[in-house]
């Protein structure tokens, strides 16, 4: 009797647990992915926000890391190194930085230019790495220099950023 | 009327229906893997974005370091630093300059000293490591923080951040405290272990518009 009910009887326990099994793995892989992309990997997107009494100017960004500037324009990316930068050692034997200017024929000076020529509508983003933290003031001084106006926003090393349309404050 | 026994004949059900139900469900899963990996692709911080512009109030020094946030009371401890040598006269300036220049100050969480330099007298603020509270100790409405910003009026001060390329995180949560407060901000990048200079030359704080 007990035989005859083992012959038929089809078990799906089998069936579902690799159903089970494989809806666990990919809700897993999905929830790592998705963790991944809203945590470390995630980009910034800056909004150019005005308030009452804040000058509406048009922001250029400008990533610096400490090397070169990395400019954002017209949806591309120009990485435009600035070779201004000299290390010079400090009566107390430590070393610190120092600026040679930036030459106008460089692309560096090329986007200073540019900028000069639209500072009344436009002014210089900075997202600033961590690596560029020493010599940042040396880059910004040039801007300032030239009666650019600037903004400066740390970032972290390698998390990606842009900048999206602007809005208006009420 | 004699009845024949009735016999059972086991008959394998159809795993069509069960496969249909796995490929089914392991598609709507894909599906929406792949939704989650575009949109979180996607995945934007939103900013305001600062701007620079002339200090038009005096400052206070937060610094933001090692992922803790360590407001500087400059003076409290500048007074600390000069209420021994007393008020100088112009006969006793140069003793007294002497003296200055030989007196440190040191404290569990900072240490300040100071120097000539080439635009004059400049303090040095040398702020110790693991020092001042985290961002989490931040969002407590006693936090230390919160009662540094709670002596000053946002009309008549601004909040001077000095960040240290590890007191990025601690940085953005102290400045969106000190935002909501309704303070001003401005901040400076900071090398690492690089003491803060100020005087004459050295700081040059500046707030920004926007931020946060």
């Amino acid at each position: 009797m007990s035989q005859t009910a083992d012959r038929e009887h089809f078990d799906m326990l089998p069936f579902i647990a690799i159903l089970m099994c494989t809806l666990g793995c990919l809700l897993y892989v999905t929830l790592i992915v998705a963790s991944l992309c809203i945590g470390p990997g995630a980009g910034e997107g800056w909004i150019p926000v005005y308030g009452k009494d804040q000058p509406r100017k048009i922001p250029m960004l400008l990533e610096w890391d400490g090397r070169a500037v990395t400019v954002h324009r017209n949806g591309s990316r120009e990485r435009v190194p600035w070779d201004g930068l000299q290390e010079v050692q400090q009566p107390d034997g430590s070393e610190a930085f120092t600026s040679n200017g930036v030459d106008d024929a460089s692309p560096l000076g090329g986007i200073l230019a540019e900028l000069d020529r639209q500072k009344e509508t436009h002014y210089a983003l900075f997202a600033v790495r961590p690596s560029g933290f020493e010599t940042f003031n040396l880059l910004a001084n040039e801007f300032r220099q030239r009666g650019i106006d600037i903004g400066y926003e740390p970032i972290e090393e390698d998390r990606p950023v842009r900048l999206l349309p602007e809005r208006i404050r009420s | 009327m004699r009845r024949g026994r009735r016999r059972f004949a086991f008959e394998a059900p159809s795993l069509v229906p069960l496969a249909d139900m796995l490929s089914n469900t392991v598609g709507v899963m894909v599906f929406i893997f792949i939704f989650t990996v575009v949109a979180a692709g996607g995945a934007l911080v939103l900013k305001t974005l600062p701007l620079e512009r002339s200090p038009d109030r005096p400052f206070e020094i937060v610094v933001c370091s090692g992922e803790r946030v360590l407001p500087l009371d400059r003076e409290a401890l500048l007074s600390e630093l000069l209420q021994p040598l007393g008020e100088p006269t112009p006969d006793t300036m140069g003793q007294w300059l002497e003296q200055l220049l030989q007196r440190r100050l040191e404290r569990e969480d900072v240490e300040v000293s100071e120097e000539i330099g080439p635009g004059g007298l400049v303090f040095i603020l040398k702020p110790h490591s693991a020092r001042g509270e985290t961002a989490k100790a931040l969002q407590r409405p006693r936090s230390r923080f919160r009662a540094f910003l709670g002596r000053f009026a946002p009309k008549e001060r601004f909040v001077y951040f000095i960040v240290y390329p590890d007191g990025l995180h601690a940085f953005k949560e102290a400045r969106s405290v000190a935002l909501e407060t309704g303070f001003a901000t401005g901040w400076m990048p900071m090398k690492a272990n690089e003491p803060i200079r100020f005087g004459n030359v050295g700081l040059r704080p500046g707030p920004q518009n926007g931020g946060g």
